[in-house]
Parts: C-alpha cells; structure tokens; sequence
C-alpha cells in the first residue's frame, strides 16, 4: 500500500512543464536540427518555445497527442520567425515541406490536402482552434499575434477551406 | 457541406501524420546530448513553472485523502470510470480522453518482442509499420480509406495510451482468456478499440470499424 502511495507521489510531483519537457525536447531538437542544420540554434529554438511552455502552462494540457501537436507546431512557428529573420542571407534556404506524403488513405484526405495547403499562420489557427480547442484570446497569446489578426486569420482560412474543399469535391464528382 | 467537425477531424489527422513523419525520421536518431548553457537555461526555467510549494502540499492533501480511501476499502467503489485498475495498468479519465498507464507490480519485458496479426480481415493490406523504441504500430488499409491499427508495447512502464472516452461504451470481454475491454464509439466515423495486456505482460490494443465479434477474432489472432 505505501508502495503504492509513493508512486503515485513521485509520479504527480514532476510537474507538467517538466513532463512535457522530458517527453518532446528530443523530437522538438530534431524538428529544428532538420530544417536549422545547427546544433546551437536547434537548441535555442527549443528553450525558446519552453520559454512560451512556461509563459502559458496553465492553458497548456498535460502530456497528451494534443500537447504533442502543439509543441511541434510551436518549434515550426519559431523556425519559420527565424526563417523571415534570415531570409536577407543567401545562405538559408526556406524549406516548406508538407506532410501528406506518406499518409495513410483515410476518407478526409481532400480535407486534409486543404489545410496542409493553407498559409502558415491560417494553418496554425486552424490546428489551435479545431485540433487543439483554444479560444481565439488563447491563440493569440500563443501565435504571438494580436487577436484581431488571429479572427481575420480565422475567416480567411475557413473561407479559404470552403471554397478549397467545394471545388476539390466538384472535381472527384466530374 | 463542410462542417466544423469535419476540419477538425481533418486538422487532427493532418496533425497525427506530420508528427509520425517526423518520428519516423528520427527514430533511429540517438538522443541528442544538449550542451551544459542549455541544461542551465532550462532548469531556471523548470523551476519557474514548477511552483513546488504550492504543488506538493497540494499533492500530499491528496496522497492523504487517497490513503483514507484505500485504508476504509472503498476507493474502488469511489468513481471506477474516472480510474479504474486495469489488468497491471490503471485507467483515468482525463478530460475527453481515457489514458492506460503501467501502475507497476508486475515483471517488465526486457528482450524485444515481436507479434503480428495472423488473421487480417478481406480488403485490408498493410499500409505501414513504425517501431518506436518498445512501441510497434502496423496500420493497414482498405480500399474504402479505412483503417486497421494494430498497436503493442512489451515495456508498458514507459506508455501512455490515449483514446477518446466521449460518446464512448465500454465492453469487457476476453482475448485468448485474457481480460480485455472494448471501447464502442457511438460516433459515426470513428473506429472502435480493444485493449488488453497478455499474459507475458506486452501491452495490446486494436483499432478499426468492426464488430465487437470481428475485434476479439482479430485481437485473438495475435501470434
């Protein structure tokens, strides 16, 4: 029995940013490595988006598939920031690969297709909005943006979706 | 017509794929050491968002209250759908999910395992394998776009199994004699799962659009 209790005290005081951390710095380092190809600014990419974890803890959910989508979306973000930053050097090329090649065939792959497709900040909102669940306030906060550009980012990725997924849907009907 | 739903399940699997791509490429990738400056950084950091005074004393009031739960015997009956001992794991319910976890006092696996499905049914082939450390994910396909998902862990000490408990029954059933659930989603679209631990202790579950029949036949092909 106390064996039992210690465990489940030991297990609840590593604290959520801890578990996060030790669950996804190694993925996050290697996102960023991937597209940095730097030991020294893969890892600032990941204390910087820790540093964003920190700030906003408690809106984050504990280790989860949704925490994970997160913080991969988080390292991209911050690499695409650093991306606009550098484009002035001729040496950094912009990578801007899309994940749908090696996806399993499921039946919304139209849809999928739609928002991988989107601009980076409309794809981001729709993530957090539909995927993740927050509030625009939230994803403001998050995205590092003001809320009026994340509802105006909002309309134009929806908009963009439906008109996106109607036209896909008339093609495979033709 | 396109509905909220629809993006968000669309936004869900998008999401899914890019991160398995991602852990598809790495995985052969040793853990990357971080320099000393790094490790510095962030456990200033850690001990910024940990606010350990005000999270211990709180977790040790609940140490307290679980420990008079468990000493009067009723902690059981307390709310066996929020956590629920499940064959050497523990069930919780966390938000709009169910998460299986090792609860210990049992023998881990060391060696590596391997299992497969013996019994696949007509239509589906496999679509692709990914071993993750301890973890081993088959999914195979029809042609109708659905899925098959075939998942084990033989060290489940390091896993954490989500899946969705909304609109959700559970069924318990047997797999070759071993205690096992079935979640039933009432949902239209989304897949139904068993879950059970063998007897060697490898961790199990299964999901795809079958009948509770066609689950267990599948799950009892696992050789």
């Amino acid at each position: 029995m106390l064996v039992y209790l210690s465990m489940i005290e030991d297990d609840r005081d590593r604290s959520k940013f801890t578990e996060i951390y030790e669950a996804y710095h190694d993925l996050m380092y290697h996102i960023a490595y991937k597209y940095l190809g730097n030991e020294q600014d893969a890892e600032d990419v990941v204390h910087h988006v820790f540093v964003k974890i920190a700030e906003k803890i408690k809106i984050i959910e504990p280790v989860s598939p949704k925490t994970k989508g997160l913080v991969v979306l988080m390292v991209e973000n911050r690499i695409k920031d650093i991306y606009k930053v550098r484009s002035r050097h001729p040496e950094v090329t912009y990578l801007d690969e899309r994940y749908i090649t090696a996806q399993p065939p499921e039946t919304n792959i139209l849809l999928r297709d739609c928002i991988e497709s989107l601009p980076d900040v409309q794809r981001h909102v729709i993530y957090l909005r539909y995927f993740e669940g927050y509030d625009m306030h939230q994803i403001s906060r998050i995205l590092g943006i003001s809320l009026d550009w994340a509802h105006k980012a909002h309309k134009r990725a929806k908009d963009k979706l439906k008109q996106m997924y109607t036209e896909g849907e008339d093609t495979n009907a033709d | 017509m396109l509905t909220d739903r629809m993006i968000a399940q669309a936004a869900a699997e998008a999401m899914e794929i890019r991160i398995a791509k991602y852990e598809a490429e790495f995985e052969n990738l040793p853990p990357h050491r971080f320099s000393s400056e790094f490790e510095r950084k962030i456990a200033k950091l850690k001990r910024k968002a940990d606010h350990p005074i005000l999270y211990r004393t709180l977790y040790r009031v609940a140490s307290i209250i679980l420990a008079v739960l468990i000493g009067s015997g009723v902690w059981l009956a307390f709310d066996t759908d929020a956590r629920a001992a499940f064959f050497g794991w523990v069930k919780e319910k966390f938000e709009s999910y169910f998460v299986y976890s090792y609860n210990g006092g049992a023998e881990i696996n060391e060696e590596p395992k391997t299992y497969s499905l013996t019994f696949i049914p007509d239509g589906y082939t496999e679509h692709y394998s990914k071993t993750f450390s301890d973890r081993v994910t088959v999914v195979y396909t029809n042609e109708k776009g659905e899925m098959l998902k075939f998942n084990y862990s033989y060290t489940p000490d390091k896993t954490n199994w989500f899946i969705k408990a909304e609109n959700t029954i559970v069924e318990h059933v047997t797999v070759n004699g071993s205690d096992a659930e079935v979640l039933l989603s009432t949902e239209q679209g989304r897949s139904t799962t068993i879950v059970w631990v063998a007897p060697d202790n490898t961790a199990f579950n299964i999901s795809g659009f079958f009948s509770v029949e066609d689950l267990i036949m599948i799950a009892e092909s696992v050789k």
